[in-house]
């Protein structure tokens, strides 16, 4: 259920300045709240005034959307709460800050020197934090904000936006714990070539349903969808599989389609709350077209991207919605009353006759380029596989770089070529240099790969035994194997780090980052 | 405050071995305790906790899995674990399912301490992968006045979530056939999930009389014919 953050959606907040007391603590010391942070609480009560213009038109009945706890997380290591009704411990209220009247709780336990600047964006997704009284657990939306480094100087006055758009796809996936019976687990799958050539017709089929005016000629592209996902299943996925893809279709594909539906609500008039005149980075949605654009561009962008699976749920999902909702309105009954798929409501509207099925899949020649498509699939694919058996077959001295205690993802400065299996992210020629903060790594330019989203793998092949395996320089050792101000050198690449903790065995060397930034 | 019972009175050796042991976790910062209640006769066991009691009939090769709170059940047939043939490397399934492959480091005997009048000394098993890191320390009682400790020591194992920990750990146990566990901490760094400690601690140990019919699936309960 984890947002996709496509790297347009990111956003920046800021102004005013608070400084509450906590309860329990000394007077003396206020802590201050970040200016950014105050905008991004605007903005979400913000965005619980849109859904009340909105969400009704959305999808019949949704009205919860008030009801459910937001979890923040900064890059600084702030934690927020907003309308918890049992916060853990560490959270303190946050006196005189209320959203939408709700209450604020603060951890501020594990704060560092590093400053929040705008723009900041985020994504996340729904978990639970603590039981009810009656022992039923606490749903909520849990969100990770950072500054949105690489937001183009032209969008920046969108990210407010943006981040109002990604709240209320999360709040529609806890509306859907209303009507939507989780049967299956997640799809996790790497595509195949005949996955990658269906699926990739898929998507380009929707994109012609959604732009064609006609809607006949919309039709029969819809048809091509539902026969190129079938041949899709039948060629390559188990029948569990097929509804773990149609589930995640609606579970994402529903909530992205919450999003493009507000924005169609919201052209017919809209003014925003006065309050928000103050955040630079809130156009207050005056250009939609703007913002619809994007939703095509990313379905486009995911119908050509034969290594990905995950995040065609939203798009083709999203657009399988809007097709719904322009030929079969009411078709919201289906789904969340009688338990159909998108895709079963649409071949119930369209069936696709079997004397038919040979025809629709002539004219993909010319229409998807469909010979052309399949031999770039079994390229694509083979190399990927090439690289997955050369990086896991390398022997030598392990390093691992461990991200997780700053919760950093770890992107490499420059875009690198690379290759995705499940939870691996194999980059063949290296990563190149990385800059995280006050961290900086050089020189990764080796056969490497990501694992588990926070972990950088490195294998020296040419290693031999006994070789001391990094120097250390460091300003002040911590405590055991920490050190402050390090810089570490490997034979292949170069560590500075403002905080590292090292752990040495014989298999393997691990450089774990405690700090982005330099403590004072 | 471990009770052992039986040392008090012997004369009550011949019942049943009768253990409750508290449990919690903290995970996010949110503690959840339990308490576990067992039975154990011959290779037959009871369990509650909470709402929910496992009986198991090893002699009736099932067991029942009891829901107090919905007064429902459902039965399962115990099955002996074949040793699964590995299969074919699937490229459709590589790399979602992280499985960490520790490699152990075990300090034993280390650290000591009193607990409950009895000098307790410290086991620690520590696990490293690339990607994740396990450490778990256990306090064993050296002298326990219990014949079978088998039962206590599965409790423990069958606790652990990772396979190669709980054989490591049965392997430890095995070295000191009079030595009891009485708490044991865990804590597990997983990849991406946040941190996970746990406690598990012996809160009584007696051998007692089991009430009546306890390893008899109750009367009055409605059996759910889907679940499993």
């Amino acid at each position: 259920m984890k947002t996709k953050i496509p790297i347009f959606i990111f956003i920046c907040l800021f102004l005013g300045c608070f400084k509450p007391c906590f309860p329990g603590e000394s007077s003396q010391v206020p802590y201050t709240l970040p200016e950014p942070v105050i905008q991004v609480l605007k903005g979400l009560e913000e965005t619980y005034r849109i859904l009340d213009i909105t969400a009704g038109d959305v999808w019949p009945g949704w009205k919860d959307y008030r009801k459910y706890p937001f979890h923040y997380h900064f890059q600084n290591g702030l934690s927020i709460l907003v309308n918890h009704p049992k916060p853990p411990g560490g959270f303190e209220l946050a006196e005189g800050i209320t959203v939408d009247g709700k209450p604020v709780y603060i951890d501020s336990r594990e704060i560092s020197t590093l400053p929040l600047k705008s723009p900041l964006c985020g994504g996340g997704g729904i978990l639970s934090l603590g039981v009810t009284d009656d022992g039923k657990p606490i749903e909520l939306v849990d969100l990770h904000l950072e500054t949105a480094e690489n937001a183009k100087p032209g969008e920046l006055k969108f990210q407010s936006d943006r981040q109002i758009l990604i709240n209320i796809h999360e709040l529609f996936h806890l509306f859907q714990m209303e009507w939507l019976e989780r049967k299956f687990g997640a799809l996790t799958f790497n595509p195949t070539v005949d996955f990658s050539y269906y699926s990739g017709i898929e998507g380009l089929a929707l994109e012609k349903a959604y732009l064609e005016p006609d809607p006949a000629k919309a039709k029969e592209y819809i048809k091509d969808f539902l026969l190129a996902q079938e041949l899709k299943r039948k060629a390559t996925m188990t029948d569990l599989q097929a509804n773990q893809e149609s589930a995640d279709h609606i579970s994402e594909g529903t909530a992205m389609y919450s999003e493009v539906r507000t924005l169609e609500i919201l052209r017919k008039g809209y003014t925003p709350d006065p309050s928000m005149k103050t955040d630079p980075f809130f156009s207050g949605f005056s250009d939609i077209d703007f913002f619809l654009k994007r939703y095509q561009d990313t379905l486009r962008e995911s119908s050509k991207s034969i290594l990905e699976c995950l995040s065609k749920c939203y798009d083709y999902g999203c657009f399988e919605a809007l097709l719904l909702q322009r030929f079969f309105p009411g078709w919201q009954t289906a789904i969340a009353k009688v338990g159909l798929s998108m895709d079963q409501e649409l071949r119930k509207q369209l069936p696709i006759a079997p004397q038919e099925a040979d025809s629709i899949k002539k004219q993909w020649e010319t229409r998807y380029d469909a010979a052309g498509w399949r031999k770039k699939c079994t390229q694509e694919i083979g190399e990927r596989d090439r690289y997955y058996k050369s990086i896991t077959g390398r022997k030598g001295k392990t390093y691992i770089i461990n991200f997780k205690p700053i919760s950093e993802f770890a992107y490499p400065k420059e875009k690198k070529k690379s290759y995705q299996i499940g939870l691996i992210d194999i980059y063949p020629e290296g990563m190149g240099d990385l800059k995280i903060n006050d961290i900086e790594i050089t020189g990764l330019s080796v056969p490497m790969s990501k694992n588990e989203l926070y972990h950088l793998k490195i294998v020296d092949t040419k290693w031999k035994k006994g070789q001391k395996p990094y120097s250390l320089q460091y300003e002040k050792q911590l405590e055991g194997n920490i050190y402050a101000g390090a810089v570490i050198t490997t034979p292949i690449f170069t560590i500075k780090a403002p905080k590292v903790k090292i752990k040495e065995s014989a298999k393997r060397v691990k450089f774990i980052m405690l700090s982005r930034v330099k403590e004072n | 405050m471990i009770f052992f019972v039986f040392l008090l009175s012997p004369i009550i050796l011949l019942g049943e071995l009768h253990v409750i042991l508290e449990s919690s976790r903290i995970y996010r910062g949110i503690t959840r305790a339990n308490q576990s209640e067992y039975w154990f006769s011959g290779k037959n066991v009871y369990r509650k906790r909470g709402n929910a009691i496992t009986i198991t009939r090893k002699d009736l090769e099932l067991s029942w899995n009891i829901d107090l709170s919905t007064n429902t059940y459902w039965e399962e047939k115990i099955v002996k674990e074949k040793k699964l043939k590995k299969e074919k490397e699937d490229t459709r399934a590589l790399g979602f399912q992280y499985e960490p492959s520790f490699d152990w480091t075990i300090r034993e005997p280390g650290e000591k301490k009193e607990i409950d009048g009895s000098m307790c000394f410290a086991i620690t098993v520590e696990g490293d992968d690339d990607f994740a890191e396990s450490i778990t320390r256990i306090w064993l009682s050296p002298d326990s006045p219990l014949e079978d400790l088998r039962p206590i020591n599965d409790i423990l194992t069958n606790s652990m979530y990772n396979q190669g920990e709980s054989e490591i750990v049965q392997k430890i146990l095995k070295k000191y056939p009079k030595a009891q566990w009485v708490s044991c901490e865990h804590t597990i760094d997983n990849p991406i999930a946040p941190i996970i400690r746990s406690v598990i601690t012996l809160k009584k140990v007696e051998i007692a009389a089991a009430p009546a019919n306890i390893f008899d699936l109750p009367p009055g309960l409605e059996k759910e014919k889907n679940k499993k």
